[in-house]
């Protein structure tokens, strides 16, 4: 008496809906729900229902004729549900033996099964994505890395090659100060022997000429060309490259410096003055701390030369802390502008009107790059210093 | 007015269900949501005088682990086989697609189309482009570009195999 109520309860828990279709694919039969699963109410032909069964005649004949069990059509989306579509055999032929008149078509909601499964492929499949990203961006990092490298290689290379003609450019700009140096020193010794040449000419021409102020006037003339001599030397001294670190005695260094510029500057009025310890020796290549300290002179003088004051001075100071000798060019011209010092050994950086820019930087490089040194620069009362760090072993 | 099933098979997340979207709503949506299964979708394609209702299968995508599940190809009309032109494994994976479709019938027509043209730079689809043709051994009506997010080459596709399954 309680089978009607049992039938309904089991029907409305239950996961299936179903139709049941003859041989002509006509709807004969189907359960109330089973529209949820279909496009349309409006058919009686089951392709309208389902199209998903389109194009599956020969599947459906061989259900129909015994040749197949059955058929499933799995996971199908159904507005916005899944089921598996099976489609069984019905109503057995009379006529024929394992033949069927009838098809039975269930539809099995899945929807959350499918549903978890749906993440699960979803978080899946975008792992695979990222991965795939990743290891295409890997490549892509790996031919930018080539391509950088050699960009970097290629602008090295230049960079060097710029270093070298800025170095070749200071070093002109430097000879040509020193060529001014000598030819303001060959006018004193070149005055002299003409002087001399005359007087001597003067006392033959007088018969006056004996052989004891002969063989003077031709000493002193010898002591002037040996005095002129030496100047060539010391300037080919300062410009002969040497490229290997050596030992070297800093005070005698700067002071063939002076002894090279000394009176150019006197004339000028400027006091350079070289100070400290005479002994300290250095590693280093004497040549390039020597146009190092010509360019610090040249910066100062060309200062003075632009506001010139009664009391100009130049000091060196050469002393040294622990393995490091040090040099400290101090002047009194005014000092640097807070607005550029930062930027002072910047190349073409320059307080000149018609600075290159080059020589501070160039100045650096040779002591930073080339002897392991370091170079900085301060402002002080009335002018700047610079300091030079230098290394005092070869383990430097 | 006839109908014809169209299933489209490539790997995941190549577009497949993105350009079907674009053909039969016009729309398009960035957001990437994994096909399970199957969905059928349905559009009336005119050509010419024919009316043409494809019934279009969209079929979960492929992976190296889970292969596409053959069932959903018995009885189609024609293919569509999408790969993605900026993952050269979904374009290297098109030759195996073609045998599929030709070990269950030889005489299914089918294009490929390489979706999301739009992320890529055209002289570096054209390479792509070329370099799938002469590996396939297709011709130019059979390759298409295509990108559901722009629209280009998805209407193009359809008709043109819509125009095969009638001929």
């Amino acid at each position: 008496m309680h089978i009607q109520e049992v039938f309904n309860a089991i029907y409305s828990n239950h996961y299936y809906e179903y139709f049941v279709i003859n041989k002509n694919y006509e709807v004969i039969e189907y359960s109330d729900k089973v529209f949820s699963y279909c496009d349309t109410q409006k058919s009686n032909q089951i392709f309208e229902f389902i199209p998903e069964l389109y194009g599956l005649d020969n599947e459906l004949y061989a259900v129909l004729n015994g040749e197949k069990e059955f058929y499933e059509i799995p996971i199908v989306n159904k507005n916005d549900k899944y089921v598996n579509i099976y489609i069984y055999p019905g109503r057995e032929s009379i006529t024929h033996l394992k033949r069927y008149e009838t098809l039975i078509i269930l539809f099995e909601d899945i929807t959350t099964i499918a549903t978890t499964k749906q993440k699960l492929i979803q978080e899946k499949n975008e792992n695979t994505l990222l991965l795939q990203e990743i290891s295409i961006k890997n490549e892509q990092l790996e031919i930018y890395n080539h391509k950088m490298q050699e960009l970097v290689r290629a602008e090295i290379k230049k960079n060097l090659e710029q270093q070298k003609k800025l170095e070749l450019q200071s070093r002109y700009s430097q000879m040509g100060e020193i060529i001014g140096m000598i030819t303001h020193q060959w006018k004193q010794p070149l005055n002299a022997i003409s002087m001399m040449a005359n007087v001597l000419m003067l006392k033959q021409q007088n018969d006056s000429l004996d052989k004891k102020i002969l063989e003077e006037k031709l000493d002193d003339i010898l002591m002037q060309v040996k005095y002129m001599s030496q100047t060539v030397n010391d300037f080919q001294h300062f410009f002969n490259p040497i490229k290997d670190k050596m030992f070297f005695n800093v005070s005698d260094s700067i002071q063939s410096v002076l002894d090279l510029v000394k009176s150019e500057y006197f004339h000028k009025n400027i006091i350079v003055s070289l100070n400290g310890d005479k002994s300290i020796n250095a590693v280093g290549l004497p040549n390039e701390v020597n146009q190092v300290i010509l360019s610090l002179l040249k910066n100062s003088k060309d200062e003075f030369v632009k506001n010139p004051h009664s009391n100009m001075k130049v000091n060196i100071n050469v002393t040294s802390i622990d393995d490091k000798a040090i040099i400290e060019v101090s002047d009194n011209a005014g000092g640097i502008p807070d607005d550029i010092i930062d930027e002072i050994f910047d190349i073409y950086v320059t307080t000149k009107q018609d600075g290159s820019g080059i020589g501070l930087n160039i100045s650096k490089s040779m002591i930073e790059d080339h002897m392991d040194g370091r170079m900085y620069v301060e402002n002080i009362e009335n002018g700047a210093k610079f300091t030079i760090l230098l290394p005092t072993t070869m383990d430097n | 007015m006839i109908s014809k099933k169209i299933t489209l098979i490539g790997d995941f997340s190549t577009g497949k269900t993105s350009l079907i979207r674009r053909f039969v709503d016009n729309e398009f949506s960035d957001k990437y949501l994994s096909t399970i299964g199957v969905k059928i979708s349905k559009k009336v394609i005119d050509i010419e005088d024919t009316k043409v209702q494809g019934l279009i299968w969209d079929i979960e995508g492929g992976t190296d682990t889970k292969p596409i599940n053959q069932t959903y190809l018995r009885g189609m009309h024609g293919c569509i086989i999408a790969s993605d032109i900026t993952r050269e494994e979904t374009m290297s994976n098109v030759k195996n697609y073609i045998k599929i479709i030709q070990d269950i019938s030889k005489d299914v027509p089918f294009v490929v189309v390489l979706n999301k043209y739009d992320k890529v730079e055209e002289k570096d689809a054209q390479e792509v482009y070329v370099d799938l043709m002469v590996e396939l051994n297709l011709t130019e009506d059979r390759l298409y570009f295509t990108s559901a997010k722009t629209g280009l080459g998805v209407d193009m596709v359809f008709t043109t195999l819509a125009k095969l399954l009638i001929q």
